[in-house]
C-alpha cells in the first residue's frame, strides 16, 4: 500500500485510507449531505474530515516541527 | 535496547527451499491457471497485483455480493489469471469480504501469493496457518520491509522459511524492490507443513470428520475446522460437494465438540491460531521493543511506577469522598498527582514503560485498573478543571457580564425608541424576546452552546484525541469485548458500541456488520438506549465536577447495569452465532501534540457545524411553544412523570423536551438548572440517568428509520422513553431510601 502524508490513519484499527475511501459510507447514509465525518473502511470508526482550518493548521504545525 | 540498523535501500533477499538452479540446469517452469493474491487489509496487495499484471484489469462484483474483485492476466504468463481478493484477517469468514476470499480459494486456485505487512507478522501468520491447513501451495511476501526496518523490526526470513516450509520473499512493493525475485519464487511455491495444535477434543474430532471430506480437492483440515467452528456460510458449498450422510457426520461432530468444550469452538480455534502465530513471529523476529519484550530486570521499577499511578488515583478518589482531614488533604492531593504524573512521565520517556502499559491495558484484570486510572484522570481534567474553571469564566464573565447585558441593552434601547403600539414596537419586542428572552437564541441557545458545552467538549475532545493518538482505544475495545462475551453477546457488537462513544448515529450504521437481523436490531437498541456520545459524555463529565463524588459512580453503575441487563436478556431471547473480534492492536505511542491539536480542532469544527444549528432549532421550538401558550401545557402534561416519578421541578420538563433533539442539549439544560440551585445532587443524577437513556438525537432517529424501518424505529422509541422514565423513577426511590440528598 502506498501510504501518503494525506492518508488518514484509523485510531481504532490502524488502517490507512484516503479521504475518498472514508466517504464511501455516504452511499448508505441518509445524513450524508453536509456530513463532516469520514468512516474507516475497515472498522467504521469515524473521524472529522480534513477542513480548510485543519489543513492550514497541519501545514503550520508541520513547519514548526521541521524548523526544530 | 538497540535499534536495528538494517537498511532496505538495496534489494532484499528471497529465501526459498531449494537452491535456485544454475543457468546450465534450467528447471521446467510451472504453468498456473489461477493465482490468488491473499492478505490482510492494507498490506499492499493492490501494488503487487499491479506489478504482476500491468494495466488491463477487470473489476466486477463477486456473484451475489457487493464485494469488488479485480482480475487480470499475469505479465509473466498471459494465460494465467491473477485475482486480487479482498483483504481478510481470517479464512473462516466473519464478513462478506472474508467470505468472498474464502469462496475464491474454495473454487480452486493453483497458487496463492500471500502478502504480509512485515511490521505485523503475527497477524499475517494467522492467515498462513489457514493456507497451510487448506493445503494450498503458496509464497509468503513480506512487504513494507522498509517500514519494518524503521520500526526496528528485523525478520529472519530463512528461519521463517524453515518453520513454514514455503518460499519467503521480502519486498518494498511501492519502490518495486523484490518484485523480480517474487516472480522467480512463484515457481518454488509449495504446500506448507506448518500446523497449529488445537485442544485434544478438537484434534480427535478433526480425525473423525476428515473422513467424510476425503476425496475433495480442498484441504480437509481447513474444511473440517470451518465445520467445527460452526461456519454457516460454508453450508451451500457442503451441500454441493458432500453427500448427505457426510454432512450429518459433520453436524454431529460440531454438536459433540461444542457440548464437550462448553465454549464456542470457533473462538478456541482462533485463539490457538493467534497464539501459535504470535509464538512463531517471536521466534523469527528481532524487535527493538515489543509489547512482550520487556526485560525481566526492568519489570520491578515499571510495576512500581504503575502501582504509584493506581495508588495516586485511589488516594485522590478517597480525598474526593472526604476521607482525609482538611489539613492533610492538600498534601494528600499533591502526593496523589505525583503518583500519576511519575507514571505518565515514565511512559513519555521510556519505551519499556509504554510497552508495559500497552500490555497491562489490554489484559484481563490489569486492563480494568488502567481503565479506572484513565477515567479518573479524564474526569478530573474535563469535569473539575474545564467545567469548574473554564465554564465559570465564559458563562459568568464573558456571557453573563458582557455579551448578554450588551445585547439586551442594545435591544432595550431599540424597543424604547420605537413608538408605543406601533408595528415597529411590536417587531422590536418580538425580536428582543426571540434573541434575549427566557427562550432567546442568544441567552439560551448560544449561551448553552458556547458558554457551557464548548469549553467542556473542547477539554473532552482534547482528552479523547490523546487517548486516540496513544493507541489506547483498541485496548479499550478488547476489555469491552471480554465484558460483552461474558453476557453472551456477539464479539462483533463491541465495535459499534465503542464507535457509539464518538457518535451514536454513525455507530448505528456500522451495526450492519452484525450477521443476523436480530443482532443488528439488538445493537441498534443498545446504542440508542445507553451509549452516550462524545458530546453528551463531555457535558455529563462537566456536571460531575460540581456534583458529589458518588454521583459519577451511581450514573455509571446504572447506565452500564441497564446496558448489560438489556443485553443479557436480549441475548437470551435472540441467540446468534458468536463471532470473534479481530483487531490489530498497535503499540502504545507517545501522543504527538500536533496530531492532538489538529484532531481536537477538527472535532470542534464538526461539533459547532452539527450541534449549534440543532440547539437553535430546539430553542426556537421552545420559543414558539411558549409564545403559543403550549409550553405550559406540555409542562403540565409531563408533570406526573417529571414531578411525580422523578421528583424533579416542573422546569426540568423543558430540558427533557430539548433532549428529544439532542441529549447533550438536554444535559446542558440540566447543568444550567443545577448551577442555578434548582436541582439537588440526587435530582441532577436522576435527571442525567433518565436523559442518558433517551434516544441520542433526531439524526439518530432518522438513521434508525433508514436502517431498520419506520415501524422498528417507532417501536424502539416507544420502548426507550417510558423505560428511561421508569429507571429514573426507580433510581430516585433508591437514592432517597439510602438517605442521599
Amino acid at each position: 500500500m502506498n501510504h501518503t502524508d494525506d492518508d488518514i490513519v484509523c485510531p481504532l484499527c490502524g488502517t490507512h485510507y484516503s479521504e475518498a475511501e472514508g466517504r464511501k459510507c455516504y452511499s448508505g447514509c441518509p445524513l450524508q449531505r453536509g456530513c463532516q465525518l469520514l468512516a474507516c473502511p475497515a472498522c467504521g470508526y469515524e473521524v472529522p474530515a480534513p477542513t480548510r482550518i485543519t489543513r492550514l493548521l497541519s501545514r503550520w504545525l508541520g513547519k514548526q516541527v521541521a524548523s526544530r | 535496547m538497540q535499534r536495528s540498523t538494517r537498511s532496505y535501500d538495496t534489494e532484499p533477499t528471497v529465501v526459498c527451499l531449494e537452491q535456485r538452479p544454475s543457468s546450465g540446469q534450467q528447471r521446467p517452469r510451472r504453468k498456473f491457471r489461477r493465482i490468488a493474491l491473499v492478505g490482510n487489509p492494507n498490506v499492499g496487495k493492490s501494488v503487487i497485483f499491479g506489478a504482476l499484471t500491468g494495466t488491463y484489469a477487470t473489476v466486477s462484483n463477486y456473484p451475489g455480493t457487493t464485494v469488488e474483485v479485480t482480475r487480470a492476466a499475469a505479465r509473466f504468463d498471459p494465460t494465467a489469471e491473477i485475482i486480487d481478493t479482498p483483504g481478510v484477517n481470517s479464512l473462516t469468514p466473519n464478513s462478506e469480504d472474508e467470505q468472498v476470499t474464502r469462496d475464491i480459494l474454495l473454487s480452486g486456485v493453483d497458487l496463492v501469493i500471500q502478502v504480509a505487512d512485515a511490521k505485523n507478522l503475527a497477524r499475517a501468520l494467522v492467515l498462513s496457518s489457514q493456507l497451510a491447513e487448506a493445503a494450498l501451495p503458496f509464497v509468503l511476501v513480506l512487504n513494507m520491509m522498509d517500514e519494518a526496518a524503521d520500526h526496528g523490526i528485523s525478520i529472519d526470513a530463512a528461519a521463517l522459511t524453515g518453520e513454514l516450509g514455503v518460499a519467503v520473499v521480502e519486498t518494498i512493493a511501492v519502490r518495486g524492490v523484490g518484485l523480480r525475485r517474487l516472480n522467480a519464487a512463484l515457481h518454488d511455491a509449495r504446500e506448507s507443513h506448518y500446523r497449529v495444535r488445537y485442544p485434544a477434543t478438537v484434534e480427535s474430532a478433526l480425525l473423525q470428520i476428515q473422513r467424510p471430506l476425503s476425496g475433495l480437492e480442498v484441504g480437509q483440515r481447513w474444511l473440517a475446522l470451518m465445520c467445527l467452528s460452526g461456519d454457516d456460510t460454508l453450508r451451500p458449498w457442503l451441500e454441493r460437494n458432500v453427500p448427505q450422510d457426510g454432512r450429518a457426520t459433520l453436524d454431529d461432530a460440531y454438536r459433540q465438540v461444542s457440548t464437550r468444550m462448553g465454549t464456542h469452538v470457533g473462538y478456541e480455534v482462533t485463539r490457538c491460531r493467534v497464539r501459535s502465530a504470535e509464538q512463531l513471529a517471536q521466534r523469527v523476529t528481532r524487535a527493538a521493543t515489543s509489547e512482550h519484550g520487556v526485560n525481566v530486570g526492568q519489570q520491578r521499577p515499571l510495576s512500581a511506577l504503575a502501582l504509584a499511578a493506581v495508588l495516586g488515583s485511589l488516594v485522590l478518589l478517597a480525598d474526593d469522598f472526604g476521607v482525609f482531614s482538611a489539613v492533610a488533604s492538600p498534601w494528600i492531593r499533591v502526593l496523589g498527582w505525583l503518583g500519576i504524573l511519575s507514571a505518565l512521565i515514565a511512559a513519555d520517556r521510556s519505551t519499556d514503560m509504554r510497552a508495559a502499559l500497552g500490555r497491562w491495558a489490554g489484559q484481563r484484570g490489569t486492563g480494568v485498573v488502567v481503565l479506572f486510572v484513565v477515567l479518573y484522570v479524564v474526569y478530573r481534567f474535563v469535569g473539575v478543571f474545564a467545567a469548574g474553571t473554564a465554564v465559570n469564566f465564559i458563562e459568568h464573565t464573558v456571557f453573563g457580564a458582557y455579551v448578554n447585558p450588551a445585547v439586551t441593552g442594545a435591544l432595550d434601547r431599540i424597543v424604547a425608541a420605537a413608538a408605543l403600539n406601533s408595528p415597529a414596537a411590536a417587531a422590536a419586542h418580538f425580536g428582543r424576546d426571540l434573541l434575549v428572552g427566557p427562550y432567546g437564541l442568544i441567552t439560551v441557545a448560544l449561551t448553552y452552546a458556547f458558554a457551557i458545552i464548548f469549553p467542556i467538549v473542547t477539554a473532552f475532545f482534547l482528552a479523547f484525541s490523546v487517548l486516540e493518538d496513544s493507541g489506547y482505544l483498541p485496548r479499550l475495545a478488547l476489555i469491552v469485548n471480554r465484558s460483552f462475551c461474558a453476557i453472551g453477546l456477539n464479539g462483533k457488537a463491541v465495535l459499534p458500541m465503542v464507535l457509539g462513544l464518538g457518535c451514536d448515529t454513525m455507530a448505528t450504521l456500522t451495526a450492519r456488520i452484525m450477521e443476523t437481523p436480530k443482532e443488528r436490531l439488538l445493537v441498534t437498541l443498545l446504542l440508542a438506549l445507553g451509549v452516550p456520545c462524545s458530546a453528551q459524555l463531555g457535558v455529563i463529565l462537566g456536571l460531575f465536577g460540581a456534583l458529589p463524588v458518588w454521583a459519577p459512580m451511581v450514573w455509571g453503575g446504572v447506565v452500564v447495569g441497564v446496558l448489560f441487563a438489556v443485553g443479557f436478556l436480549a441475548a437470551l431471547l435472540l441467540p446468534g452465532r458468536r463471532s470473534d473480534l479481530i483487531l490489530e492492536v498497535p503499540p502504545i505511542r507517545r501522543p504527538q501534540l500536533g496530531n492532538v491539536v489538529i484532531k481536537t480542532v477538527g472535532r470542534l469544527e464538526w461539533y459547532l457545524k452539527e450541534a449549534v444549528p440543532i440547539f437553535v432549532l430546539g430553542t426556537l421550538a421552545l420559543f414558539i411553544l411558549d409564545a403559543a401558550g403550549l409550553l405550559s401545557r406540555f409542562v403540565a402534561a409531563t408533570e406526573p412523570a417529571v414531578v411525580g416519578m422523578l421528583a424533579l421541578p416542573p422546569k426540568a420538563a423543558e430540558a427533557f423536551l430539548v433532549g428529544f433533539f439532542r441529549r447533550d442539549y438536554g444535559s446542558a439544560g440540566i447543568y444550567a438548572l443545577f448551577e442555578r440551585g434548582q436541582l439537588t445532587p440526587v435530582q441532577a443524577v436522576v435527571a442525567l440517568v433518565t436523559m442518558t437513556l433517551f434516544v441520542p438525537c433526531v439524526a439518530n432517529f432518522f438513521v434508525i428509520i433508514r436502517e431498520r424501518g419506520l415501524r422498528t424505529a417507532l417501536a424502539i422509541t416507544a420502548f426507550i422513553f417510558p423505560f428511561a422514565f421508569v429507571i429514573g423513577g426507580l433510581l430516585n426511590l433508591a437514592l432517597r431510601a439510602s438517605g442521599l440528598q
